[in-house]
C-alpha cells in the first residue's frame, strides 16, 4: 500500500493506493497547525490506512514556505569571508518598481547582529590566498552559541570551487556546539554569485529546526502507530528524498507541496501519450501554473520565493493571486479590477454566507449560472445566491453596468490573468502552447481550464480523476533524486572529455554512495547528466541533456546541435558561428520506485441519460444573452463516453465547464478530455 | 469578436507582458555584463506615432528614451519608407537617444498585413562603442566625437538583411568588438521577441483592436494623471542646489527649477540655470524631458502602468544652451551628474507640497565606474558598473541601505564572485559605509564601500561621484547625509593619497585599491525625538558607536541598554543649548 499527504493550509488531502489493484481512494480532512502530524494520522484514519500495511509513505508539506512567509523560523547566525560581513543583509540593490522612491527592501532572515566573519580568502579559482583562521573560528562559534542562535548558514566567498574553508569551519563548530546545525552552502549550491548561494543557505538553516521537528515527531508517531515503511518527501525540483536528506536539506522542500501536481501531470501525461502538458492548480487564493516538455517537468536552477533567491534546481511553477475567492473591486481610475486580495476560505465569497461583503470569483460564477448552488463541496457548504447578487450589484452600480455584465466581466478578467500566468511558463519560455495539453485541477482548474486553453490556443484540456486531491495522488508517483552539480568552465569544441569525465566520477560516485544508504540496489539506479552551456561571452546558460556519463568527443557534435536548438527555443535567436562554452556539469542521480498502475475507468454505455441532471441557462457576455448549457454527473460517466458543449459536468469538488463549440470523451483512466474549439483565424 | 472594455484590457496586459519577454530576453542573451548582469537596460512597445505604450520595469531614464527614438526614425525616414525587419539603432544624444553614445536605443516597425501598427523598441547600456577611452564615455572628453561612433538613427537591418558596411564600422571602431555585436544580436532577439506578441494580439483579437487599445491605453494614462494633478493643490514652487563643478574645473554649478501645478498643467521651467560645461556633465533638451517625465511619475502615481498618455499635463521651459539643454558639440557621457539634479529639483521642489509620497535626499549620483587594462594574454577588458548608495529617510521610517539610484531601477550590482572570475580584480570588501550622517527622527539610509585592489601588472579608472561636495539633504530637522567619494590607496599603504569625486584613467598599480565610496542619505525630523531603542538596536546592529548616540542622538547607552535618566537630560540640555546657541 502506498500513502501520501498533502498538507495545505486549509486542508490536508490523502491518498491511499492498494497496488495490487490500482484502486484509490481519497479523502480531506482540516489541517491541525498546532500540530500537522495530527492531521495525518486523523486523515490515515479517515481513509481506513492500517498505518502497518504502509510500504511508502510519501509527504508534501508547505511547512517551510509557511516559516519564510511568515518570517517564524529559527535565529540564524550567518557566517562569511573576511570583508563581506554585510552581504547577506545588503542583498541585492535593485529597485524592481522604479518609479517607487519610498521602496523598501524585503526584510532578510538574519540580522547584522547575527552575521560573522572570519579570515581566509580563496581565488575564483579555489587557489587559497589568505589560509583559513582556526582560531579566529572557534571564537565566532562562541560567539554565536553565546547569541542563542539555533541554527547556522556559513557562506565563504568561492566555496563553490573549493569547499576547505566551509569544511574547516564546519569542524571547529561542531567541536564547540555539536548541538547546533549547520548548513555548508556548498552542499546546497556549487554556483557562483555569493549572495544568491548565501540566500540558499540561510534558507535551509532558517527552515532546518522547525523542518527537523516536525518530521521527528511524525515519524516517530508513524512508527509507534506500527508504521515500518518508507517515509519520502516530494522535493522542489522534482521526485522525492528520504527523511534523513530531507532533516539534513529543507532547502529542498519549498515547493515540497505544489511539487505533488506537477509530477502527477509527468505521470498522467505519459499514461495518456501527452508528454507535453502544462499543469494549473487553482485553489482558493493563488494559482501555480507549470509546464512538463516531453515528460519532464521544466527545472529552474534559480528562483525567489517570498522576495528570497534560492539557488537550487527548482520546478519552475509560477504562482499568481488568482483563484475562486479573489475579489472584485473598483479601482480610482474606475475600472473593474479581480485580485490579488482573496477572501480566502474565511470569510469566504460573500455567497458562502460567512460575512464576505466583497464579490469574488466564485460569486460572479455563480451568479452568471456556471456553477451549482447546491454542489459546494457536495453540497457540504451552504450557498445563497442573493449574497452574491448583492455584492456583484454594488460593483455594477459603482461601474453604471449591468449586474450580468459586471459577473461575465469578473470571471472573463480573471481567467485572462490566469491565461496571462501560463503565458509565463511556456510563451516567455519559448514553448508554443498550441504543443500541449493543459492539464487542470485543483478546487477550481476544471472550471476554467477550457477557456485558459483557447485563449492561448491550447487544443486540449485534460481534467484527471479527482482533480481536488492531484497534488497528492502526483506525490504517489515519485521517485528519490539526488541532483549534483559542479562548475567546469571549458568550450565545447576544444574540450577534454577526459576532464569532464573525471567530474562525472566523482559525481556519480556521491550518487551511489547516496542511493545506496537510501537502499537502492544497482539495478534500480538511473544517472541522467546534463551540461549548463551558453555562447562564450553571455554569462546565462541553458540546460542541455548530456548522452551519457562517460563522453567523448563524438558526442560533440550532438551535443552542439541540441545547444543551438535549445537557444532558439528559449531566446528566439541561436549564433551558428560563435563558440560555445560548457559552465557546469549536472548529475541527477535516480533510485526508481515500482511504478504503481492506476485503475482503468469502466466503459460507459454512450448513452448519457443515467448521467444528465437537466440543464441550466448561463448568461453569455459575448452575445449579451443566455445559452442553455446540459447538466451531468461525472461519477455516472464512463471512458469512451462523449458530450458536446455547452455542458456543465458536476463531481462533488469541482465542476468542468464544456463551453460552445468544445467536445467532453471521457478517457480510459476516467480523465475528461476537452477538445477546445479554436478562435476562427488563431493559428 | 466584441470588442468589450475587458477585451481591451487584456489586450493592454498582453502588451505589458511581451515587453518583458523583450527584457528577459535582452538579459539573457547579452554579451556584455552590465547588461546581463546589472540589467542596465529598458524595453518597450511604442505607437506608430512613437508614443510608449507598454514597458518592462528596467532603467526608467531608459524606457523614456524609446518614444523619442521612434519619433527620430519617423522623421528622418517617413513612415512610408518604413518596411518589416528594418531595423534601426540610435544613440545620438539630440536625437532618439538622450543620454550618451553608450546607450544604444534599437528600433523595429511592427506590420500587419501590410499597415505599420506599433513598433518594438530597447535600449542598453553597450560596454564598448568607441571613442577616445576604454568604456567609451569618459571624465574628461570635451566633444561628443572623443565620446564614440554616433548612431543617427541609422537602418542596420533592411527588410530582414543586415546592411553588413555598416557592421563592418561598428565591429571596425569599437575595442571589443565580439561584445558589442553580440549585444546587438541580442538587442534584436529582445525586439522579436516583442513582435511576436504584437503579431499574437493581432492573430487573436485583430489590428483594429490593437489600436484601440493603444488608443485606450493612452486616453487612459492621460486621465490618470490629470485626476493625480488636480488632487494637489495649485501653486507654483521653488528649488535649487549646487552641483560639485562643471566637469573638467572645481567651480560648483548653480541650478534651479521653478514648478507650477494650475490644475491643467504641470510646468518646470529651469531657466536661469548655468550655462553648459565644458567637461562631459551635459544633458541634452531630450534627456531633460525623459527624468522630468520620470519624476512627474514619482510624484503622481509610481504605481500605474505606464505610457506616454500619462504625460501630456507635463511643459518644459529651458532655453538652450544650459546644463540640462546643451548644444551640438557638447560631450555627454557623464550626463547623469546633471540629468540627476534636473530630477533632483523637481524631488526638493514636490517635497513642499507632497513630503507623505517621497523619501528625502540619496546618493543621486549613478557613480559610473571603469576599471579597465589588458590581461596576460594582452586582451583588453572593461569593467562598468554603476554604484548603489544610502536612501534618504520618509517620514515614517529609516531610509534604505545600498539601493541604486533614482535614475536607475531593476538594476543590480555584480556579484564579487563574477568581478573576479571575470577580471584581474579581487574586492578586499564590499560593505555598509556606516560614517555618521544622515541623523534624524528617521535616519539616512546606509551607502557602500567597495574596495578593488589590482591584481594585473596595472589598470586604469575612471569614475565620476557626483555630490562629492554637497551630500543628501535632510528635512524636519533631518541631517545631511555624507559624500561619495573615490579614494586610492597605494599597495601595501593604509590611507588613500587620493579622494576625489572624479577620476580619468587614473593608473593603478598591481595591488593598489581604488575605493569606492558610496553616500549615507539624509535625516528626517529631529535627531532628539528618535526613539531611544532604535538607537540602541542601531548600536547593536553595530550601525553607530555610542559617542555618535550621544553626540546626534542624545542617547545615553549602558551595557543594560538605554539610560533613560541620562538620556532625557542630555536631550534637555542639547535642546537648551540649541536654543541658545541658535
Amino acid at each position: 500500500m502506498r500513502v501520501s499527504v498533502d498538507v495545505g493550509g486549509t486542508f490536508t488531502d490523502v491518498i491511499v493506493l492498494d497496488e495490487d489493484s490500482g484502486d484509490i481512494q481519497l479523502d480531506k480532512v482540516a489541517t491541525t497547525p498546532a500540530n500537522p502530524a495530527e492531521g495525518v494520522l486523523q486523515g490515515f484514519d479517515k481513509v481506513g490506512a492500517q498505518t502497518g500495511e504502509i510500504e511508502y509513505f510519501v509527504h508534501g508539506t508547505t511547512l517551510g514556505i509557511n516559516a519564510m512567509l511568515t518570517r517564524s523560523g529559527a535565529k540564524v547566525a550567518f557566517v562569511t569571508t573576511r570583508g563581506f560581513r554585510d552581504i547577506y543583509v545588503l542583498g541585492r540593490t535593485d529597485r524592481e518598481p522604479m518609479y517607487d522612491f519610498k521602496y523598501k527592501k524585503p526584510k532578510s532572515l538574519v540580522p547584522r547582529s547575527l552575521c560573522f566573519e572570519v579570515t581566509g580568502r580563496l581565488n575564483y579559482k579555489g587557489q587559497v590566498l589568505t589560509p583559513f583562521d582556526a582560531d579566529q573560528a572557534r571564537e565566532v562559534a562562541q560567539r554565536i552559541v553565546d547569541q542563542g542562535v539555533e541554527s547556522v548558514a556559513v557562506c565563504f566567498l568561492h566555496s563553490y570551487a573549493n569547499p576547505a574553508h566551509e569544511l574547516a569551519f564546519e569542524k571547529v563548530f561542531q567541536e564547540v556546539a555539536p548541538q547546533i546545525s549547520v548548513t555548508l552552502s556548498h552542499r546546497l549550491s556549487r554556483v557562483y554569485r555569493e549572495y544568491e548561494r548565501s540566500s540558499t543557505t540561510v534558507i535551509d538553516a532558517y527552515i532546518k529546526p522547525i523542518t527537523r521537528t516536525y518530521l521527528t515527531r511524525l515519524n516517530s508517531e508513524l512508527v509507534d502507530g506500527g508504521f515500518n515503511g518508507n517515509f519520502l518527501m516530494t522535493r522542489s525540483g522534482g521526485g522525492a528524498m528520504t527523511l534523513d536528506t530531507a532533516r539534513e536539506e529543507p532547502a529542498h522542500l519549498v515547493l515540497s507541496g505544489p511539487a505533488g501536481g506537477v509530477i502527477g501531470g509527468a505521470f498522467l501525461g505519459k499514461l495518456i501519450d501527452l508528454p507535453n502538458m502544462i499543469t494549473v492548480d487553482m485553489g482558493g487564493t493563488s494559482l501555480d501554473a507549470s509546464l512538463i516538455a516531453e515528460g519532464e517537468p521544466t527545472v529552474e536552477n534559480e528562483q525567489v520565493f517570498q522576495t528570497l533567491p534560492i539557488s537550487i534546481p527548482t520546478i519552475d511553477i509560477h504562482t499568481i493571486g488568482a483563484g475562486g475567492g479573489s475579489i472584485a473591486w473598483v479601482d480610482e481610475g474606475g475600472h473593474l479590477q479581480v485580485g490579488p486580495q482573496s477572501a480566502g476560505a474565511d470569510p469566504g465569497p460573500a455567497c458562502y454566507s460567512k460575512g464576505g461583503q466583497q464579490a469574488t470569483f466564485t460569486d460572479a460564477a455563480l451568479q452568471i449560472g456556471f456553477l451549482n448552488p447546491d454542489n459546494f463541496l457536495g453540497g457540504e457548504i451552504d450557498i445563497d445566491p442573493a449574497l452574491a447578487e448583492a455584492a456583484i450589484d454594488r460593483l455594477a452600480q459603482q461601474l453604471g453596468m449591468g449586474l450580468q455584465d459586471v459577473a461575465a466581466g469578473i470571471v472573463s478578467i480573471l481567467e485572462a490573468k490566469m491565461a496571462g500566468a501560463v503565458r509565463v511558463i511556456s510563451v516567455e519560455r519559448g514553448y508554443h502552447p498550441r504543443d500541449f495539453a493543459l492539464c487542470a485541477f485543483g478546487g477550481g482548474g476544471a472550471f476554467v481550464a477550457a477557456n485558459i486553453s483557447r485563449e492561448l490556443g491550447v487544443p486540449l484540456a485534460i481534467i484527471p480523476p479527482g482533480p481536488g486531491n492531484f497534488s497528492a495522488l502526483g506525490m504517489l508517483m515519485v521517485d528519490v533524486v539526488h541532483d549534483y552539480a559542479r562548475t567546469h568552465i571549458t568550450g565545447l569544441v576544444d574540450m577534454d572529455p577526459a576532464q569532464a569525465n573525471q567530474v562525472y566520477t566523482e559525481l556519480a560516485a556521491q550518487g551511489q554512495a547516496a542511493l545506496a544508504s537510501d537502499g537502492f540496489g544497482a539495478d534500480q539506479q538511473q544517472y541522467l547528466p546534463s551540461a549548463e552551456m551558453r555562447y562564450r561571452g553571455q554569462e546565462h546558460t541553458v540546460n542541455i541533456p548530456l548522452p551519457g556519463v562517460t563522453l567523448s568527443t563524438d558526442d560533440i557534435p550532438l551535443i552542439t546541435e541540441r545547444f543551438h536548438a535549445a537557444h532558439l527555443q528559449q531566446y528566439g535567436h541561436s549564433m551558428m558561428q560563435d563558440p560555445i562554452e560548457i559552465v557546469t556539469l549536472r548529475l541527477r542521480a535516480v533510485g526508481l520506485l515500482p511504478r504503481p498502475d492506476l485503475a482503468r475507468a469502466e466503459s460507459g454505455s454512450g448513452d448519457l441519460a443515467a448521467a444528465s441532471r437537466g440543464s441550466r441557462m448561463v448568461f453569455d457576455r459575448a452575445s449579451g444573452s443566455e445559452i442553455e448549457y446540459q447538466v451531468y454527473d461525472r461519477m455516472k460517466l464512463g471512458a469512451g463516453d462523449s458530450l458536446s458543449g455547452p455542458a456543465i459536468v458536476e463531481e462533488p469538488s469541482s465542476t468542468t465547464m464544456v463551453h460552445t463549440g468544445d467536445t467532453l470523451t471521457v478517457g480510459e483512466y476516467g480523465e475528461l478530455q476537452i477538445r477546445i474549439a479554436q478562435r476562427g483565424d488563431n493559428g | 469578436m466584441s470588442r468589450d472594455p475587458f477585451t481591451l484590457e487584456i489586450i493592454g496586459d498582453m502588451l505589458r507582458a511581451s515587453a518583458v519577454e523583450m527584457f528577459i530576453t535582452y538579459g539573457r542573451s547579452a554579451q556584455s555584463p552590465i547588461i546581463y548582469e546589472v540589467l542596465d537596460m529598458g524595453c518597450g512597445l511604442i505607437s506608430a506615432e512613437g508614443e510608449l505604450i507598454a514597458e518592462a520595469e528596467g532603467v526608467p531614464g531608459f524606457v523614456g528614451c524609446l518614444g523619442f527614438a521612434v519619433r527620430e526614425v519617423l522623421e528622418k525616414f517617413g513612415a512610408d519608407a518604413l518596411q518589416p525587419g528594418d531595423i534601426f539603432a540610435c544613440n545620438d544624444p539630440w536625437g532618439g537617444g538622450g543620454t550618451h553614445l553608450s546607450d544604444v536605443v534599437l528600433v523595429m516597425p511592427l506590420f500587419h498585413e501590410g499597415n505599420l501598427l506599433a513598433f518594438a523598441a530597447n535600449k542598453a547600456h553597450w560596454t564598448e562603442v568607441g571613442g577616445m577611452a576604454p568604456g567609451s564615455w569618459t571624465t574628461d572628453s570635451t566633444e561628443i566625437y572623443q565620446e564614440g561612433l554616433q548612431l543617427p538613427a541609422l537602418r542596420l537591418y533592411r527588410a530582414g538583411q543586415p546592411q553588413q558596411d555598416l557592421l563592418d564600422i561598428l565591429e571596425a571602431n569599437v575595442r571589443l568588438p565580439e561584445m558589442t555585436l553580440g549585444d546587438m544580436y541580442a538587442g534584436i532577439a529582445a525586439l522579436h521577441a516583442g513582435a511576436r506578441g504584437v503579431a499574437t494580439v493581432c492573430a487573436r483579437y485583430g489590428a483594429d483592436a490593437l489600436l484601440e487599445a493603444i488608443a485606450l491605453l493612452l486616453q487612459r494614462g492621460e486621465s490618470v494623471a490629470r485626476e493625480r494633478l488636480a488632487a494637489l493643490p495649485d501653486g507654483s514652487w521653488f528649488a535649487e542646489a549646487w552641483l560639485d563643478d562643471d566637469g573638467i574645473g572645481d567651480e560648483p554649478q548653480y541650478v534651479c527649477v521653478r514648478v507650477t501645478i494650475d490644475g491643467e498643467r504641470f510646468i518646470a521651467d529651469y531657466s536661469g540655470c548655468a550655462p553648459q560645461a565644458s567637461g562631459p556633465i551635459n544633458t541634452t533638451h531630450v534627456g531633460l524631458m525623459v527624468v522630468v517625465r520620470e519624476m512627474f511619475k514619482c510624484v503622481m502615481d509610481p504605481h500605474f502602468p505606464n505610457n506616454d498618455g500619462f504625460f501630456r499635463p507635463i511643459e518644459i521651459i529651458c532655453p538652450p544652451g544650459t546644463l540640462f539643454t546643451a548644444q551640438r558639440p557638447a560631450p555627454t557621457s557623464t550626463y547623469w551628474e546633471t540629468g540627476s539634479y534636473a530630477a533632483e529639483l523637481i524631488w526638493r521642489a514636490m517635497y513642499a507640497v507632497a513630503p507623505e509620497r517621497l523619501s528625502v535626499g540619496h546618493h543621486l549620483s549613478i557613480c559610473g565606474t571603469i576599471v579597465s587594462g589588458e590581461d596576460e594574454d594582452g586582451r583588453p577588458w572593461v569593467l562598468v558598473e554603476p554604484q548603489a548608495g544610502g536612501w534618504g529617510a520618509t517620514q515614517q521610517r529609516d531610509g534604505q541601505n545600498g539601493l541604486v539610484p533614482s535614475g536607475d531601477g531593476e538594476t543590480y550590482i555584480m556579484p564579487v564572485e563574477i568581478c573576479e572570475t571575470r577580471y584581474p580584480l579581487l574586492v578586499d570588501r564590499f560593505a555598509f559605509n556606516t560614517e555618521p550622517g544622515g541623523a534624524g527622527r528617521w535616519r539616512g539610509g546606509f551607502g557602500l564601500i567597495r574596495d578593488y585592489q589590482v591584481t594585473s601588472s596595472h589598470a586604469d579608472l575612471t569614475a565620476s561621484f557626483g555630490r562629492f561636495r554637497f551630500p543628501p539633504w535632510g528635512a524636519q530637522g533631518g541631517a545631511d547625509g555624507s559624500n561619495n567619494a573615490i579614494e586610492i590607496i597605494p599597495a601595501g599603504q593604509e590611507k588613500a593619497v587620493l579622494r576625489t569625486g572624479r577620476c580619468a584613467r587614473q593608473r593603478l598599480q598591481r595591488g593598489d585599491v581604488a575605493r569606492l565610496i558610496t553616500a549615507v542619505g539624509g535625516g528626517f525630523g529631529d535627531p532628539l525625538q528618535r526613539d531611544p531603542q532604535r538607537v540602541a538596536e542601531d548600536l547593536r546592529e553595530g550601525y553607530l558607536s555610542p559617542e555618535i548616540a550621544r553626540q546626534a542622538y542624545g542617547v545615553v547607552l549602558d551595557s543594560a541598554g538605554v539610560d533613560e535618566a541620562a538620556t532625557a537630560s542630555l536631550r534637555a540640555d542639547m535642546s537648551r543649548e540649541r536654543e541658545h546657541g541658535a
